[in-house]
């Protein structure tokens, strides 16, 4: 991708950049950087200058105001021995290794059941269907599950009472709260991963699945031998996507629980918030952000190598 | 980092829909179409009660919290309609102003990368791509700090300006490649003709571009709208606020009133399954396009 030229220069153009010193080559092209100069302004504002600032104050006391010291490794010394950080990576991990289990197949047997449907206007009305719950801005499905889960009026203790059982605390009890969270958005049929595997189910040119019928193969053994492998690039994807997502999540946390009950589902993206909007540590928390960064590139690049896909591996790195 | 280009081809094929009409076809139909049934009954279940309980009036809901029940409240909306219109009128003025300001200056830096060969165009474009793997927790404290110094806290500026910036990177990179593939001929001819380079980015390539320009636009329309955290932290005053700001705000504000709260809450949505069912195909694929993006 990187390595992909321009397809138009003007021959112009080009005897100019082989022949002319470096200064009179970028006098020559001042049109191009007239023409990137207002997204590089935004750009070094809010995103250079930023990475740079969370790199550096992340070795720093830093209140960002007047406070502003360097005093080398403290805060990860500090962050070493941090309790609720360390309570906060449990959770994430939980939180993580529960999401690559149910929520993330989900999508896939979504796809396949529709895939293996006859008619083509049933695929496309299950397509459609369970597409427009995530069209409902996600703030508003997290406030729905918020009443689902109100220990009054909600909806489970609602059930649970009329089937005479004990109403639950849900998200308010240190021992269900982090279970309640993760079981948000059950049963994560709706969305966009769903469309995006079974675009991918449909790319299957139809005569590789005519010819393994007439082989003799059954449905499930054409999933297993064909389906699957053919959709390696979605489903690695979407691990990755997972991990990304999963380390950097907190702002549904902030919103249901805020981290409580007695920090039963802190997580790093929340502890960080809390330390930087209510203690005034930014120097602490952007040291928080760091070791998030460096969870997030080592998975990612574990993730590549257990999911190694042959076919975009060269592309891959070209971007890279 | 992933192969961004493999994602947003992964998610124009999402959108186009069954053009092959591929199909499993297995002999399976009716059982798969009961599991689709049970999935999708379960899925609607807290959609299905927002809109029964939006009707209701306090007593309604206390002696029947499930099912619907008359007369019908549509009262409630009238409330609501008082408490979502300006949060909607303000975010639709931020999404506006970021979307049309991230478009225009995202498409003259990608019309340079794309039709110009400068130095230090490699290293500048790599720059880019790179800050797709920044995770955005990380940036949240120091572009807080940087709004502040700039003097943005508190007013629509400290959200549209950081919006433009992080909507730029993948807009960039997505219209360089969608640029370089518009015809050479094309260009050329017009530069023979006379135009400026400013005339072919204005009058050639931005009218080529409106699909891409519209996907885009949606993908960053979804990302603001629902955003909660910037505002979170930016906006101070009560009539400042965006639509996922007052939202948070509902539960607590009218404690057990659920029918207010529900009916707030359908209100809330109807801007984007709006935008949805007028152009639903933009929607999917700027839907798609966004989901596999950082």
């Amino acid at each position: 991708m990187a390595t992909q030229v321009p397809q138009v220069v003007s021959s112009r153009v080009q005897t100019a950049v082989t022949v002319k010193p470096i200064w009179q080559r970028i006098w020559q092209m001042r049109l191009a950087y007239a023409f990137l100069i207002p997204a590089f302004i935004f750009l070094i504002l809010f995103e250079y200058w930023p990475a740079f600032l969370a790199m550096k104050e992340a070795f720093y006391d830093w209140d960002g105001f007047r406070i502003n010291n360097f005093i080398g490794l403290a805060n990860f010394r500090e962050l070493w021995n941090d309790a609720v950080f360390r309570k906060s990576l449990v959770n994430i991990l939980i939180i993580f290794l529960f999401y690559l289990t149910i929520p993330f197949l989900m999508p896939i047997i979504i796809a396949e059941a529709i895939f293996n449907l006859a008619s083509e206007r049933a695929q496309k009305f299950w397509r459609v269907f369970l597409l427009v719950p995530a069209i409902v801005p996600s703030l508003v499905t997290l406030l729905l599950w918020q009443y689902l889960y109100n220990p009054v009026d909600g909806f489970l203790n609602t059930l649970l009472v009329a089937w005479g059982q004990q109403p639950q605390l849900w998200l308010s009890s240190p021992d269900s709260a982090l279970w309640a969270y993760m079981l948000i958005g059950f049963p994560w049929a709706s969305g966009t991963s769903m469309l995006i595997y079974f675009a991918g189910l449909q790319n299957i040119p139809q005569d590789v699945i005519d010819a393994s019928r007439l082989d003799g193969a059954g449905t499930w053994t054409r999933i297993r031998k064909i389906d699957l492998p053919l959709l390696m690039g979605q489903i690695r994807l979407f691990a990755i996507l997972t991990v990304i997502e999963t380390f950097q999540r907190y702002v549904s946390v902030l919103i249901l629980t805020d981290g409580g009950p007695a920090n039963a589902t802190i997580v790093p993206g929340l502890h960080l918030f809390h330390k930087a909007f209510s203690g005034n540590r930014l120097g602490y928390a952007s040291a928080i952000g760091l070791v998030m960064f460096a969870f997030i590139l080592a998975l990612t690049l574990i993730n590549q190598v257990l999911l190694k896909n042959p076919d975009t591996e060269s592309r891959t790195q070209a971007v890279v | 980092m992933l192969d961004a280009q493999e994602r947003l081809s992964t998610a124009n094929a999402a959108a186009s829909g069954p053009h092959s009409a591929g199909s499993g076809r297995s002999g399976w139909s009716l059982p798969l179409q009961f599991f689709l049934a049970v999935i999708g009954f379960i899925t609607y279940v807290p959609f299905a009660l927002m809109l029964v309980i939006s009707f209701k009036t306090r007593a309604q809901f206390a002696v029947q919290p499930i099912w619907p029940t008359f007369p019908l409240h549509f009262e409630n909306y009238r409330f609501a309609l008082e408490q979502v219109l300006r949060p909607v009128l303000n975010t639709t003025v931020v999404c506006v102003g970021a979307i049309g300001i991230t478009l225009f200056v995202s498409s003259m830096a990608a019309y340079a990368f794309a039709r110009f060969q400068f130095p230090g165009s490699r290293i500048l474009f790599t720059g880019i791509i790179s800050l797709l793997m920044i995770p955005q927790v990380l940036l949240l404290v120091p572009r807080y700090v940087v709004t502040g110094q700039l003097h943005m806290l508190g007013n629509q500026l400290g959200l549209i300006v950081p919006y433009v910036a992080a909507g730029e990177i993948f807009a960039i990179f997505v219209m360089r490649t969608f640029f370089a593939a518009i015809p050479g001929e094309l260009v050329e001819a017009a530069r023979v003709d006379g135009a400026s380079h400013w005339m072919i980015y204005w009058r050639i390539i931005l009218p080529l571009s409106k699909p891409i320009l519209a996907t885009l636009g949606i993908i960053q329309l979804i990302n603001l709208w629902n955003d909660f955290i910037w505002p979170f932290v930016v906006i101070t005053k009560k009539e400042d606020y965006t639509l996922a700001l007052i939202l948070r705000t509902f539960a607590g504000d009218f404690g057990t009133q659920w029918g207010l709260i529900m009916a707030c809450y359908v209100t809330a949505s109807l801007p984007l399954l709006i935008v949805f069912a007028l152009a639903s195909q933009q929607f999917i694929r700027g839907l798609t396009a966004g989901a596999i993006k950082f």
